[in-house]
């Protein structure tokens, strides 16, 4: 496998290559410390507006608009991101780090309980000046009491709804429930969008939801949504960040066939991809076009950046019983699966085993060489099975049971579904029957446990495992947690975590909220890590790959160099 | 003939009202609702939906009702010519048919033209030439053309020319008012490929409907009387053997209607078949319904047509 993961490693490393800081400024004063983010950052200057439309493929038809209250990258985040900003957001050439979007600075204060944030002089599309009435407004809609927010609801556990404090035109004061290391990294997440109130205001939470209600600050104004056919932008001429965007206007035509979407790119009628990347094309399929059309389009890659795993239903026999769910746990082969699942011939692989928590934001929970030792990931697999079997003899099914599978007829998932079957076929003697149904029937019988287990898939949001987390095992009853199973010792270290300052205290947590779960007694077991993929036209500049799917969706930092040169195969 | 056209007419009435009541049931059979598709999604990752959002979001949208409420409310909208207001896009959906049903319209009757007018002459040619190598060729053409799944064939195409001539019809939409050469440039390849099914079983039918005529007694007098081979079959024998060529044109412009589905997705034609894909993954009944209505009312409007047609080919035809 690590042969197979060199050549999309190179090419990785190859996309970021050059990497300019941002200058940065950070002081200390008596109220705390303060980060500064002039503007422009050295990279502006590079880009050359071009008179052209950036033109672009999606297979999504969105029906929301509000990225406050939705809850999908594809069908909400995606078209409606590029018009708005955040008050911080992940830097678009160096996407580990936070940096400053509206605000200018920032400044923390000692107890590490307050932030205070000085706002750049931007304007709302209608050319209102954006205000610090505005950015409290936001705070407070995204943590509204009562209101469905799927994406956004997580910022409660940090900020009170009307706690922000306006200081000026261009300050507002943020009080946080607690100091905590995940306040800014959730603040930068590109649902935490700023909305002007003099609009956002007056809407009710259905008409927010409708294409061009909602006006933002951002590079790209929504000139037309033609559902079905295309979602069209034109540029903010009086964007903020001066020079930005590099194109008059971007489309996206609406290709719902997969296939066709690949031909687009192929035969050159589009520069680029949706996102640019999302796990539909986690595959070898951009490499493929990129070999096809020797460089031309070029396959783009985020590694580690959606889950696939399976939800062991507990509401009935036999996962009700936890030696049968650990035996599962154990019985899994991650290793030939992921083989099987996520390498192609003549490719390499597109994916890496399946552990409990992402590697993102520098943290590396489960290293490969700790996981050789563990039970469940360990080579050879005849330990593991042995004790799974036993457990299953304890359990009164020395040889085995029926049982049905729920997954989402995607081709991966189907094929993840088949190569779990025979292996717990296998090692076993469990009799899976899988049903491959459409997304909304499959969630449906997540949600209300029709059948004995699911494969599901799950993407990295935030740059911090925490989320993963919280996602899994904190929140109760919903799509990823549907039996609503906890561990009083892991809900502990997921709420310590969150207020835990030291990064190597951290880190500590996480290991140990991993060991629990390496008891393999949760409803999750871990299969494999999928790459999210994409592709753009070579001529497309300054693209860097972020570390998740759901971050850096505004084409506000690429720019077309008709002059570049053709990468060498 | 009118009095049989007002009874047919009025007969659309229950045929239609229980096509809507079947649709809506079958609906809210399948597992998942509007409020988990605009949650949870169409695709892709959906965050951790909590079943209490699901919960408010189906009380905003009035899903909680009983279904004989949402019922009775939708068909009473309905009845007032408003088809209502789509859950997903949440404008209304007339707005939205509207334009689509016209670029499905033009599709699937590009395809009949086409098939039509290849068809026929292809079947009465094979027919006139039985058993000689024109007619084996044309059989085994037509055999093909059926046996091919529409929705293959278009695949088939557009690797083809992807992978051959490095080009495909231009992405996006232009009406036929607008551009009509941009517009023939991205309907013909789809219009194509729904025709050649229907071309192939046309040609059959229309192969053995004139094999089957010209072993008439007429048309042995029409020979005797020393008419020309052209005027026998193109006056005498074309005539009687069209009915059922125009039974089966009927037939095939309704079925054309389904298959555009997967036809317009795969050449990314914004009609009424890409609509409905949509409204089955994001639970959109109002679209939905709004669609089968639509469809059910062009298929019995043809299937009234392609029978009074009969009485203008075959006078013996009287309508009681």
């Amino acid at each position: 496998m690590t042969r197979g993961v060199l050549p999309v490693a190179v090419l990785l490393l190859m996309t970021i290559a050059v990497i300019p800081r941002p200058s940065a400024a950070q002081t200390s004063t008596p109220e705390g410390q303060t980060f500064t983010f002039p503007w422009p950052p050295d990279w502006v200057a590079r880009g050359k507006y071009q008179k052209m439309i950036l033109k672009g493929v999606t297979g999504f038809n969105p029906g929301q608009w509000d990225v406050h209250a939705c809850g999908t990258l594809p069908d909400c985040l995606m078209p409606s991101s590029p018009q708005f900003n955040g008050l911080v957001y992940h830097d678009p050439v160096n996407p580990d780090r936070i940096v400053c979007d509206l605000c200018e600075s920032w400044t923390v204060s000692r107890d590490g309980k307050t932030y205070t944030f000085r706002l750049r002089q931007a304007q709302w599309h209608d050319g209102q000046p954006v205000t610090a009435e505005d950015i409290k407004f936001s705070l407070d809609r995204i943590v509204e009491p009562g209101a469905i927010r799927v994406r956004t609801g997580v910022m409660r556990a940090f900020y009170e709804y009307g706690a922000a404090q306006v200081i000026d035109d261009r300050t507002v004061r943020v009080p946080l429930r607690f100091a905590s290391p995940l306040f800014l990294e959730n603040l930068a997440s590109e649902y935490m969008k700023m909305y002007p109130k003099h609009v956002a205001k007056g809407l009710s939470p259905e008409d927010a939801q409708k294409p061009g209600k909602l006006i933002g600050s951002g590079p790209w104004k929504l000139k037309e949504f033609k559902p079905n056919i295309s979602i069209e932008y034109v540029r903010n001429t009086n964007y903020f960040k001066k020079g930005l965007p590099y194109f008059d206007g971007m489309s996206f035509t609406i290709v719902r066939d997969y296939n066709r979407r690949l031909a687009a790119m192929q035969v050159g009628q589009a520069h680029t991809t949706e996102g640019p990347t999302i796990g539909t094309y986690g595959s070898e399929d951009p490499m493929r076009i990129q070999r096809e059309t020797k460089g031309r389009v070029r396959a783009v890659y985020i590694p580690e950046a959606v889950q696939t795993y399976m939800v062991l239903h507990m509401n009935k026999p036999p996962f009700q019983d936890a030696r049968v769910r650990r035996a599962v746990f154990l019985a899994v082969d991650r290793h030939e699966l992921t083989k099987i699942v996520r390498c192609a011939e003549g490719f390499g692989c597109f994916g890496s085993i399946g552990t409990f928590l992402p590697n993102k934001g520098g943290k590396i929970i489960e290293p490969p060489e700790e996981l050789a030792q563990v039970k469940g990931w360990r080579k050879p697999k005849d330990a593991d099975l042995a004790e799974a079997k036993a457990l299953m003899a304890a359990a009164g099914y020395p040889n085995g049971f029926k049982a049905m599978l729920n997954l989402g007829n995607v081709p991966l998932v189907v094929k993840s579904g088949e190569v779990l079957a025979e292996q717990l076929r296998r090692g076993l003697g469990i009799d899976l029957t899988i049903e491959a149904v459409d997304r909304a029937t499959q969630v449906d019988r997540i949600m209300r446990r029709t059948h004995h287990a699911s494969l599901d898939s799950s993407g990295v949001i935030i740059l911090d495992p925490a989320d993963y987390l919280n996602q899994h095992f904190l929140v109760t009853s919903g799509q990823k947690n549907p039996d609503g199973w906890q561990h009083p010792k892991l809900t502990e270290l997921i709420q310590a975590q969150a207020k835990e300052p030291d990064p190597g205290k951290r880190l500590r947590m996480f290991k140990d909220a991993v060991e629990i779960l390496r008891g393999g007694e949760s409803h999750v077991v871990p299969l494999s890590w999928g790459f999210s993929g994409g592709m753009m036209d070579y001529r497309l500049q300054n693209f860097h790959v972020p570390g998740s799917e759901q971050i850096v969706k505004h084409f506000e930092h690429v720019w077309w160099d008709p002059d570049a040169p053709l990468p060498k195969p | 003939m009118g009095k049989y056209a007002l009874r047919r007419a009025l007969l659309f009435i229950p045929t239609l009202l229980l096509v809507t009541i079947l649709v809506f049931s079958l609906f809210w059979i399948v597992p998942g609702d509007p409020a988990l598709a605009i949650l949870a999604g169409g695709e892709g990752d959906t965050g951790a939906v909590s079943a209490e959002q699901l919960q408010q979001l189906r009380q905003r949208l009035g899903l909680d009702r009983p279904l004989y409420v949402q019922y009775a409310s939708w068909l009473g909208n309905a009845l007032r010519g408003d088809l209502g207001t789509s859950l997903w896009y949440k404008t209304p959906v007339w707005s939205q048919l509207r334009d689509r049903f016209l670029v499905t319209m033009e599709l699937a009757t590009m395809a009949i033209v086409l098939a039509v007018c290849a068809a026929v002459p292809l079947g009465v040619t094979s027919a006139v030439k039985q058993d000689t190598g024109f007619d084996y060729v044309s059989r085994i053409f037509s055999s093909i053309g059926i046996a091919l799944p529409t929705f293959w064939l278009g695949i088939l195409i557009v690797y083809a020319l992807a992978s051959f001539f490095d080009w495909l019809p231009p992405l996006g939409y232009a009406t036929v008012w607008d551009d009509p050469l941009l517009n023939l440039q991205q309907l013909i390849l789809p219009a194509l490929t729904l025709a050649f099914n229907d071309l192939a079983f046309t040609a059959r039918v229309t192969r053995s409907s004139m094999l089957e005529v010209m072993r008439e007694d007429y048309l042995r007098t029409a020979r005797a009387k020393g008419l020309g081979e052209l005027i026998v079959v193109a006056r005498h024998a074309l005539k009687n053997a069209l009915l059922p060529v125009l039974t089966v044109s009927g037939y095939q412009f309704a079925r054309l209607l389904g298959g555009v589905i997967i036809v317009e997705s795969i050449f990314v034609v914004p009609g009424m078949g890409t609509l409905l894909i949509d409204s089955i993954i994001h639970r959109d009944f109002i679209v939905l319904q709004a669609i089968v209505l639509l469809v059910a009312v062009v298929v019995l409007v043809i299937n009234l047509l392609v029978d009074l047609s009969y009485g203008v080919l075959d006078p013996r035809v009287r309508y009681q």
